[in-house]
């Protein structure tokens, strides 16, 4: 562990770490506080029912992040993700409802989102249109295709999620994906290859390495996590609600960013997204248990991406 | 990792595991705690709702917490803001709905913790409610149906008067978004009106409540509809991009452009002659009626399934 680019990479954890700890700990102490009154009582925002909700209310951004971070790595970007995410559960919802199963209803959700990684991911590699230009006309596609199968409108799940699945299927979804993501990436053969094809896809073509194939995978890992948030979505609101998804690609984006990892590719890693994703998710689950306006909420996040990224540069010119 | 690293982290899974420990938190309810949950924010129509309710909560001594979501339509994000109140230990919840079904789930949670539920605006969706038990103390809102026939009655009849004898009036209609309630009452007011006044729906689309896809979508209409009297708008912020598209074909005046809000751009477009009619639905008023009946709720009064708030006619000469 001596070498240059783990201590490097280890640096950039620990900075994430305490800027995720200071965030927990402010919004711990101003929950602790009754701003009215004066009083000082047992704070809110550690109370068991709170961090579920807290963790819960994170489980789409990083399911979404961890998908980013394979893309981002391999040097593409998927924007299509956020409408991805209202159109997979839109088809979840809408095929559960006409067949009566839940499960022929997943099944084509996931199915949906492999289809338009596949879609983004095989157009941009075939005939080499850059992915930011492929998954935006994707994003569009989406969005339309989401409106076309919902009928223009919101759509009531006959099949509702119970409680426990709202709470707690959330968080099982994202961990599963956040240690799948990290194993692969980190652990395998494949994972090298998407660090290879990132850094340089010439250098990697040359090692032998299918680099078309490595990219299209990356996009079709990015489509299904889009689904697995799709499927998210339906367990925290039993709706299919085709406008759902706004900005959620962007999110995702930052949370990525935050986590260290080069838009440029080549570097980077799912823990860092995690940490990234949390930062974020605290961040605006905190704002919102404060009551403090979201005009304001979107300053402060975006100060936050900013300054997080700018200890990361300052740190490792130190 | 340094040791002052450390000793942060520490800190932070300390306090973390602390937090799973449940407080016993004493009763020191003196004040009533009101949660008002609204989307839209930035939608002058539910700012001076916020302020109705807040003036009636300083009134009546009750701490009112306020939270709205910036969009129309982020369920996701309001329902964290339901979860968030609750958390907050707020003892009632007011609740204008972004999706009048996606809203049903995360409110139960609200009813396991005998939290009553006052529902304003946008009516939670009747079935849905009842295929998953949640009760709803009261609906407090204008009667949508009732508003939009009475500002569509009113353009009809302004069209009317314009025509020539032998020729047949055309309105467009935009919608809100569809499938929910207030979007489809308003739209069945203004079809409604219509075909009363015997006049031809020439087209009709959704602009999604907003202004810049208003104009979009009455331009396209109007290309298509050259020869159409009147638009009927759902919302003001539409019929201020209506007005902004009638205005690109040189036709401001000609065409009779009614919404619905009264906001106070709209109130300039009439002062202007621009727009001709919109419905004021007393949003203040709602606000207020809401802290009220959620008081009542609290005290255990059965309320009336329905609250209806009264709305009005504003013409041009109301604002001059």
């Amino acid at each position: 562990m001596g070498d240059l680019r783990s201590r490097i990479a280890l640096g950039r954890a620990v900075v994430l770490v305490v800027a995720l700890g200071a965030l927990f700990i402010l919004f711990t102490v101003l929950s602790a506080v009754d701003w009215r009154t004066g009083e000082v009582h047992w704070p809110f925002f550690l109370r068991w029912d709170n961090l579920v909700d807290l963790a819960g209310s994170c489980a789409i951004n990083l399911t979404l992040g961890v998908g980013m971070t394979f893309v981002i790595i391999g040097a593409g970007i998927d924007l299509s993700v956020g409408r991805l995410v209202a159109l997979t559960h839109v088809v979840l919802v809408v095929v559960a409802n006409a067949t009566g199963s839940f499960t022929v209803g997943l099944a084509a959700g996931l199915g949906c989102g492999l289809a338009a990684g596949f879609a983004s991911g095989a157009t941009s590699v075939r005939w080499r249109i850059p992915s930011f230009i492929v998954t935006l006309g994707m994003m569009m596609v989406a969005r339309g295709l989401a409106m076309v199968v919902a009928g223009g409108k919101s759509i009531g799940a006959d099949i509702d999620s119970p409680v426990v699945v709202q709470r707690f299927l959330p968080i099982a979804v994202s961990l599963v994906v956040v240690v799948v993501g990290h194993v692969v990436l980190a652990r395998t053969v494949f994972g090298r290859h998407v660090f290879a094809v990132g850094g340089s896809p010439e250098a990697a073509r040359l090692c032998g390495i299918r680099v078309g194939l490595v990219r299209v995978v990356t996009f079709l890992a990015s489509g299904l996590c889009a689904a697995l948030a799709g499927l998210i979505y339906w367990s925290r609101n039993s709706l299919g609600d085709p406008l759902a998804g706004d900005g959620l690609e962007l999110y995702a984006i930052a949370a990525v960013i935050v986590g260290g990892t080069s838009l440029s590719g080549g570097r980077g890693s799912v823990v860092g997204t995690f940490l990234g994703a949390l930062i974020m998710g605290v961040l605006q689950y905190g704002l919102d248990s404060m009551l403090v306006q979201p005009r304001w909420q979107w300053v402060i996040i975006g100060a936050v991406v900013i300054v997080t990224v700018l200890l990361d540069r300052l740190k490792r010119t130190e | 990792m340094k040791p002052t690293t450390w000793i942060a982290l520490a800190a932070v899974f300390g306090i973390a595991l602390a937090g799973c420990q449940d407080e016993p938190q004493p009763g020191a309810a003196r004040q009533r705690r009101i949660a008002l949950i609204y989307k839209a924010t930035t939608n002058p129509f539910f700012q001076a709702m916020e302020k109705g309710a807040r003036e009636k909560a300083a009134e009546l001594g009750v701490d009112l917490e306020v939270a709205g979501i910036p969009s129309e339509t982020d369920v996701d994000r309001q329902a964290n803001l339901v979860r968030n109140m609750l958390n907050r230990r707020v003892e009632a919840i007011i609740i204008a709905p972004a999706s009048s079904i996606g809203i049903v789930t995360p409110l139960l949670r609200a009813q396991e913790a005998n939290v009553p539920i006052v529902n304003i605006d946008n009516r939670i969706d009747t079935d849905e409610a009842k295929s998953q038990g949640l009760k709803v103390a009261t609906f407090i809102g204008p009667d949508n149906f009732e508003g939009a026939k009475k500002v569509g009655a009113y353009a009809c009849d302004l069209i009317k008067k314009k025509l020539k004898a032998d020729e047949k009036g055309r309105v467009l209609i935009l919608r809100g978004i569809d499938g929910v309630e207030n979007a489809e009452a308003r739209r069945a007011g203004f079809e409604a009106a219509a075909k009363d006044a015997g006049l031809e729906v020439a087209g009709s689309e959704s602009a999604h409540w907003h202004t810049d896809e208003a104009l979009r979508v009455t331009s396209a209409l109007m290309a298509a509809n050259p020869d159409v009297h009147g638009v009927l708008c759902a919302n003001d912020k539409m019929a201020l991009g209506a007005i902004a598209a009638v205005k690109a074909r040189g036709k401001i005046g000609q065409i009779i452009i009614v919404g619905y809000d009264n906001i106070d751009l709209a109130r300039e477009a009439m002062k202007r002659s621009d727009m001709h009619a919109t419905i004021e639905q007393n949003p203040a008023m709602m606000g207020a009626l809401g802290v009220e009946c959620a008081l009542k709720a609290l005290d255990g009064e059965t309320l009336p399934e329905v609250t209806p708030v009264p709305v009005q006619l504003i013409r041009p000469e109301d604002v001059k």
